[in-house]
């Protein structure tokens, strides 16, 4: 993938200095985590800038540093020794936690429930059918196969809900949150990924419909390349994708039907981190 | 005392992280000079600059926590807390009693045309003075008083794309020039 417009854009400068608007200093971070190319600019940005304060002729007293260390003995003092549930809480700020997964439940609830009304509401029009008038046999024959597709989804359905659950309670699957890119609309999708045995499963709950023509392509990232994961056929759906063993982020561009062989960088609506 | 190594940055952030103070004595060994310089920029006397560092050590003592490594270097984010710091000061009371400090808004670079050329001595690192005179505006007012580049362009009367392909060229200029003097 081509880089050098990034690189060169003087955006990874402005980044480093924390002059960069929150919005694109997010995207830079983004890339970051996905492209070693960019982290090592930015580093080297870093270093070039670190190299020119260094040598200097302002120094600071004996004394600062001393009042300096003795405030730090005053903290510890009041803080007490960190424990370590303390410094696991620290180290991962952003991790949510079930809240996210009781959204995910209701929609399936929901549309179980949806799936079994229609299946009783159809059950009673054909009672009610069969009742009123005998001699109709062909709409009894359409409404029954109607019944059978309605519940074949509702028994699809609530594999899917299984498979879910069985996810979700498997502690070798780690969850991650794909997150949305800026500018892209706000989507709960995530992927249920077990290092043991390398299966990657991808629940999209929200994002919008693919285009004609269109289709969304899930991305490994394994190495700081993009990986083809395969691609998604639907919303609402536990889908088992292409397994890895390693990757460092999982991220979702919006391809042509069928797939692509690189991401199209300003199609990627989310992505997440390992 | 003894000087502790410590491997990578990220061994010396998980220590930070624990508040270790080998690690804090490491980080005040290694960086209170450049932080240091960076507030002298905007703070010029020694005793109030001296407090400003003292503010950025605590800040940093307290927000370890948050630095994430992912983001990068650990010096760019202390610098950041040192700059802001900086700023902070001289935007207080404290600062206005001190009184000896460069007034902030009067820039030297808007009033003092025809005046002499020669570089002021920031006391940076010499490469810099070695850099053309806009070059060199440039940098110092991004790098060390934290301006953003709309600033920039409006203080140095250029235009906005100008400004940040100055920025650029200007870090990759002193990379080269650091990176040939250091072998």
């Amino acid at each position: 993938m081509d880089l050098s417009c990034i690189i060169s854009s003087g955006d990874l400068e402005l980044y480093v200095l924390g002059t960069l608007p929150a919005e694109d200093a997010y995207r830079v971070e983004q890339l970051m985590a996905i492209f070693p190319e960019v982290r090592e600019e930015v580093d080297r940005i870093g270093e070039t800038i670190e190299k020119l304060a260094i040598q200097s002729s302002f120094t600071p007293s004996e004394k600062a540093k001393e009042n300096i260390f003795n405030t730090f003995k005053q903290l510890n003092a009041e803080a007490g020794a960190p424990s370590p549930v303390k410094t696991n809480d620290i180290e991962n700020p952003e991790e949510t936690t079930s809240t996210g997964k009781v959204v995910h439940f209701r929609g399936y609830r929901y549309m179980v429930a949806a799936s079994l009304v229609l299946l009783v509401v159809s059950i009673g029009l054909l009672v009610a059918l069969i009742n009123q008038n005998q001699g109709k046999e062909k709409l009894i024959n359409t409404l029954n196969q109607k019944v059978e597709v309605v519940s074949n989804d509702a028994r699809q359905q609530s594999g899917a809900y299984d498979r879910l659950i069985n996810l979700l309670k498997d502690k070798d699957y780690q969850q991650i949150r794909l997150l949305p890119l800026p500018g892209k609309p706000q989507s709960t999708v995530n992927v249920y990924w077990n290092q043991k045995t390398s299966d990657v499963y991808l629940l999209n709950m929200s994002l919008p419909s693919a285009p004609t023509g269109k289709q969304y392509q899930l991305w490994a990232i394994v190495d700081g390349k993009p990986v083809s994961a395969g691609m998604l056929s639907g919303t609402h759906t536990t889908e088992k994708m292409t397994g890895f063993e390693k990757a460092q982020a999982f991220a979702i561009t919006l391809e042509k039907a069928g797939g692509s062989e690189t991401p199209t960088m300003d199609q990627m609506y989310v992505m997440g981190k390992t | 005392m003894t000087k502790t190594a410590f491997n990578s940055e990220e061994e010396l952030v998980r220590q930070l992280k624990l508040r270790e103070e080998q690690a804090f004595q490491h980080l005040y060994e290694n960086y209170s000079k450049s932080l240091f310089t960076v507030i002298c920029q905007l703070v010029t006397q020694q005793d109030a600059a001296e407090d400003v560092l003292q503010q950025v050590f605590i800040k940093i003592w307290k927000n370890i926590h948050s630095y994430d490594v992912t983001k990068g270097r650990l010096f760019t984010w202390m610098l950041n807390i040192a700059r802001n710091q900086a700023i902070d000061f001289t935007r207080s009371k404290e600062f206005n009693k001190v009184g000896k400090t460069v007034p902030l808004g009067d820039d030297v670079y808007i009033d003092r045309e025809g005046s002499s050329t020669k570089p002021r001595d920031v006391g940076l690192n010499k490469v810099l003075e070695t850099l053309p005179e806009e070059s060199r505006k440039v940098v110092e007012l991004s790098f060390f008083r934290g301006y953003t580049h709309q600033e920039i362009a409006s203080i140095l009367q250029l235009p906005l794309g100008t400004v940040k392909t100055k920025i650029r060229s200007t870090i990759q200029e002193l990379r080269k020039r650091i990176f040939i003097k250091d072998n």
